[in-house]
């Protein structure tokens, strides 16, 4: 009779014990399920970008593409990693900076202007890399060679154009509505096809404007030529939009406001430092695309699937100071179609 | 054990399904309305998206056309404007316009008499036509254009068109801007920021290719996405495009719940004839997770609480079932107990619920029944002792006894029986009787109906016959003597018949080879006897001389015994050829009264030499008789010879005849010693002689009756007698007439 009792409550020992085991694997489940069912942030591993910039007319674009980065949660340090170089003078000498900063490491290339895409697209290729690059500023890419077509690159460059070669024109418009007496126009340029300096040609007899356009090497050349020009009244210089160009601005606009001629930019960014107007796309929006196409690069769509863009905010900027400095007066009629008026208030 | 872990399991089960089953219906309907009300919700939503993507877009196209109707009165025909200052103003609506690439303003026939484009520089040769193209038409029918959605030189664009008025309302040219179409990208990226990501909402059109979506990529690439369940709705059936779809994976591998939703975007001309439409679908793609992520949360937790039923309700079962199966189990261990035959064992229980009054009940009945036990035990007891004393008696008994049941199957065998039919009882038993023993009286088999019957109307003896003849196992010849009797069938009693087989087989043999020797000694004795007579009687006859008075009367003397000895002979030879059956009767019909009286002529000497008075009754009417002469002659001359010998003198033997019904009686009485009652039963047996005959006669063979009554019974006839010691004996012969 014990025996029997013995045996019945160790049976419902081991049956209590069983289902205590089968509550705990089970709330384990549970709780395992909730927790995985939380949106889990993705585990960011660290990116390595290589920026090849262009001062001083690019570094505006650059530190808000940084800044558009941040915004997307790539803090530096943390998850990424930039390695800084610049454009050199010419072609060859910016492949040879960017080249040994290529690696397995690196992640992705960032470039501005046209010289830096260039030497970042021959370096790649040249060491077979297939590391993406995301270009801002630059224009014409098709046309350049760059790329196949703005739908799709067909390799591993995207990025956006700010179509200088057709604002080019445009700037050459605005000049003569803003200065009826402008009579030649002075260019000195590097890139022939992001400059626009084909449509330059076309358009300025059209209105009634002398085209004089030089084509240099770099940016002392560039320099060397606008210092030296003989410059007379109804003289205008055209800021070429090419890297050489931008490299040249600051000396550029000074041999401008000293020599009392007016200076076109491409961008507002030029005319903030001192040209007298500009007429071109507004390279914060593109800063904002640069940034997100690197965040859907990261992401792991190909370059060659990312379409390049064209920028959309193409707006006329002027430089009041500037224009009183060169004795230059600006018209209500000319103002009420500029967006940006410097310095701002 | 195992059984009540059935009950145990039972209780369980059932305390579980009870708890479980509704839960789990309950819970199953409310999440299957759950997961349909959320889906309404989602749909709802996707609705709401759309709709307010096609507002948003709507104010954006109403301004849009705002600036173009501006645009509109300033080239209207009355209005004087130099076309130079209106050139001049367009520019400045053109580049205060956040989104107008280009704005062209044409006459009635389409002729573009005003451009003005953001990148551009527009030349006098650069003014085209826009007669015959889609978008004019449009605008001269509808007074309002909205075109499709294209890609150039990455951005996206979109054509509208505005008609202008002159004062009557009439067509009097339009004008055409190129607008930037990102505003519809980033729309739907401020939409699509509602739904939880990654969840999406962008527009197609009714081609499937993407003209709005939050990754401008889209757009510029023109991705077709027909792949889509939600777009192929729309791509397969415009004009039904209004549902939900269910949950597919989209392209982006995320698993959404997709629904179309047309735009419906109506632009008004009061005077147009009808609005015109544009036909573009929002799709709004919700992340599955996200809308039925609360139904599956729920769902999750459903199921642990129904599974924290299940044990809480299979907890209870167990703590309940125990309480409940323990007095049952100890119930069930007593009747085990009991059925082991322990019926000291009582059950444990002490409940007050049934299952209490259950166990005391049990225990009430287990006390009455281990006394009735007790007391049957000690019934069997008695009874077995019984059986066993009837076992040894009838081992003992030197009959064979062998019983049978109402089928006829042997269920007694004794010892006795064994060694009659050397058989072993353990061998018979059960089996039929018929296949153990065969009787036979004489030749004829007997039916084992009449030695056991199936059936007997009455108690006790059926069947008692002797000198039956049977074999043992072994081959040999037995004589019994069979008496069978039946019990009368009782509820109980299951005996059919008994039978006695008494074993005179070396009684027989003995009886036969006595008899042989007798047949034998006598046969032997005769030949030597006629010799001796024939010798005697030739010396009586004096042929070989003569004998004086002396010696003639030792020689009668000798021939008397001679004669004696003769007479022994026969009869024993008679007795003899009797006991084989070879002592038969010539019956021929005949009187009887001249055989009669011719035995009385010849005893007539004898009867006056013992002065003993012979007396007559013969009727003259007796029936003839079938008999044989010679030996109803001796039968006769038997009883008168003995009824003179056994009479003193001046006694009387009186021989009476007569007729009795269709019988003939012959008497002889005498009045002599008689016959003492003892005897009685052996009168007629062999070598009988009276001890009162013996003390007054020394003579006579003991044969004579045997032999008589032989012949009275083979003639068909009677025999009998009366007698009273020292007063007389009347001897009856009875025979009857033959029919006539």
């Amino acid at each position: 009779m014990a025996d029997v009792h013995a045996e019945h409550s160790k049976r419902h020992f081991v049956f209590v014990a069983i289902c205590a085991i089968f509550v705990f694997v089970l709330c384990a489940l549970v709780f395992a399920y909730f927790l995985t069912n939380r949106p889990v942030q993705e585990a960011t591993q660290s990116h390595t970008v290589v920026v090849v910039r262009n001062p001083p007319a690019l570094d505006a674009t650059w530190d808000m593409t940084r800044a558009e980065l941040r915004d997307l949660g790539y803090i530096e340090g943390e998850n990424i990693e930039y390695v800084i170089t610049e454009v050199s003078n010419d072609l060859e000498t910016t492949k040879s900076r960017i080249a040994p900063l290529l690696g397995d490491s690196i992640d992705l290339v960032l470039t501005f202007g046209v010289l830096a895409t260039r030497a970042a697209k021959e370096a790649t290729e040249g060491s077979g890399s297939s590391v993406p690059i995301v270009f801002a500023v630059v224009s014409d890419p098709v046309g350049g060679g760059l790329v196949r077509s703005m739908q799709s690159s067909g390799n591993n460059l995207t990025g956006i154009t700010p179509a200088n070669e057709f604002a080019a024109s445009k700037r050459l418009e605005f000049l003569k509505s803003l200065l009826p007496g402008a009579k030649r126009i002075i260019s000195a340029w590097n890139d022939e096809r992001t400059s626009g300096v084909d449509g330059l040609r076309r358009i300025a007899p059209g209105l009634g404007l002398e085209l004089i356009d030089e084509q240099v090497a770099d940016v002392a050349s560039m320099v060397a030529f606008l210092d030296t020009f003989p410059y007379k009244r109804g003289d205008a210089i055209l800021r070429a939009s090419d890297s050489i160009g931008a490299g040249a601005l600051s000396r550029v606009i000074e041999t401008a406001v000293r020599e009392r001629v007016p200076l076109i930019g491409t961008n507002s960014g030029d005319t903030a430092r001192g040209a007298l107007m500009s007429y071109g796309a507004d390279y914060a929006p593109i800063s904002a695309r640069a940034a997100r196409m690197i965040d859907q690069i990261f992401n792991g769509t190909a370059p060659s699937d990312i379409p390049i863009e064209e920028a959309s905010d193409f707006d006329l900027a002027v430089n009041t100071d500037t224009a009183t400095k060169i004795g230059v007066t600006i018209p209500q009629s000319f103002l009420i179609k500029v967006r940006y008026v410097y310095p701002t208030e | 054990m195992m059984k009540n872990l059935r009950l145990h399991t039972k209780f369980i089960v059932l305390l579980t399904s009870v708890s479980l089953i509704p839960l789990v219906i309950v819970a199953g309907v409310t999440l299957v309305r759950f997961q349909s009300s959320l889906q309404n919700e989602a749909s709802k939503l996707g609705h709401q998206l759309a709709a307010t993507a096609a507002a948003e877009i709507r104010t954006f196209m109403i301004s849009q056309f705002g600036l173009l109707d501006n645009i509109a009165a300033m080239y209207h025909p009355d209005f004087p404007i130099e076309p130079s200052v209106a050139e001049k103003l367009l520019e400045v609506i053109l580049l205060r316009s956040e989104n107008f690439m280009d704005i062209a303003v044409v006459n009635t026939e389409g002729k573009v008499i005003a451009r003005k484009n953001r990148l551009l520089v527009i030349t006098p040769k650069d003014l085209g036509t826009y007669e015959g193209v889609e978008a004019f038409e449009a605008v001269k029918k509808s007074g309002v254009y909205v075109g499709p959605v294209y890609v150039r030189s990455g951005r996206p664009f979109f054509d509208f068109g505005r008609r202008i008025p002159d004062s009557q309302g009439n067509f009097a040219g339009a004008v055409f801007a190129q607008v930037d179409a990102r505003i519809m990208p980033s729309v739907v990226a401020d939409i699509s920021k509602i739904v939880d990501p990654p969840g999406r909402v962008f527009i197609v059109n009714e081609r499937g290719i993407v003209i709005a979506h939050p990754d401008l990529s889209y757009v510029l690439a023109e991705r077709n996405l027909s792949t889509l369940p939600a777009v192929l709705g729309v791509v397969q059936d415009p004009s039904n495009a209004e549902k939900m779809s269910a949950a597919y994976t989209n392209e982006e591998g995320n698993d959404v719940l997709g629904s179309a939703h047309p735009m419906t975007i109506e632009l008004y001309d009061l005077r147009a004839s009808a609005p015109s439409s544009i036909n573009w679908f929002v799709i709004a793609e919700q992340p599955e997770d996200s809308v039925y992520g609360e139904a599956r949360s729920t769902a999750w937790f459903s199921v642990f609480l129904s599974l924290a039923a299940v044990l809480a309700a299979a907890g209870a079962a167990v703590f309940f079932a125990g309480r409940v199966s323990r007095p049952i189990e100890a119930l069930h261990t007593a009747t085990v107990e009991f059925g082991k035959g322990n019926l000291e064992y009582r059950a444990s229980v002490e409940t007050t619920d049934e299952i209490g009054d259950l166990a005391r009940s049990f225990n009430t009945t287990a006390d009455t029944l281990s006394k009735t036990v007790a007391s049957l035990r000690a019934e069997e007891q008695v009874t077995s002792a019984e059986r066993n004393k009837l076992r040894l008696i009838l081992s003992g008994i030197t009959n064979a006894v062998v019983a049978v049941d109402m089928q006829r199957n042997i269920i007694l065998f004794n010892k006795a029986a064994e060694a009659l039919t050397a058989r072993e009882t353990a061998s018979v038993l059960g089996k039929p009787i018929a296949d153990v023993i065969e009787i036979y009286d004489g030749v004829k088999k007997v039916p084992i109906d009449d030695f056991c019957p199936a059936r007997a109307s009455i108690e006790g003896v059926v069947y008692n016959k002797r000198e039956l003849h049977m074999r043992d196992a072994m081959g040999n010849e037995r004589i019994v003597n069979v008496v069978s009797g039946r019990i009368r069938e009782g509820e109980n009693i299951q005996l059919g018949c008994v039978l006695t087989f008494q074993d005179i087989t070396r009684e027989f043999v003995m009886e036969r080879t006595k008899r042989e020797f007798v047949s034998i000694a006598a046969h032997q004795l005769r030949t030597p006897l006629t010799g001796m007579s024939w010798t005697v009687e030739a010396l009586l006859s004096e042929a070989r001389g003569a004998l004086n008075t002396a010696q003639k009367e030792l020689v009668h003397l000798g021939l008397d015994t001679v004669h004696r000895m003769v007479d022994l002979v026969n009869d024993l030879l008679d007795v003899s050829r009797i006991e084989e059956g070879k002592f038969g009767i010539k019956a021929v019909r005949q009187p009887v009264a001249p055989i009669i009286n011719q035995i009385l002529q010849g005893m007539q000497k004898q009867a006056e030499r013992k002065q003993v008075v012979l007396k007559v009754d013969i009727p003259p009417d007796l029936p003839d008789l079938d008999l044989d002469a010679d030996k109803i002659e001796f039968a006769f001359s038997n009883l008168i010879d003995n009824a003179i010998k056994y009479t003193p003198a001046g006694g009387e033997v009186h021989v009476r005849a007569e007729r009795k019904g269709s019988d003939v009686h012959v008497s002889v009485s005498d009045t002599g010693i008689g016959i003492p009652a003892v005897e009685f039963e052996r009168v007629f047996t062999k070598f009988f002689r009276s001890r009162k005959a013996q003390s007054y006669h020394t003579d006579g063979s003991g044969l004579g009756l045997y032999v008589a009554k032989n012949i009275v019974e083979q003639h068909g006839g009677k025999i009998s007698f009366t007698s009273m010691e020292n007063k007389g004996t009347t001897f009856t012969i009875s025979l009857s007439a033959p029919a006539e």
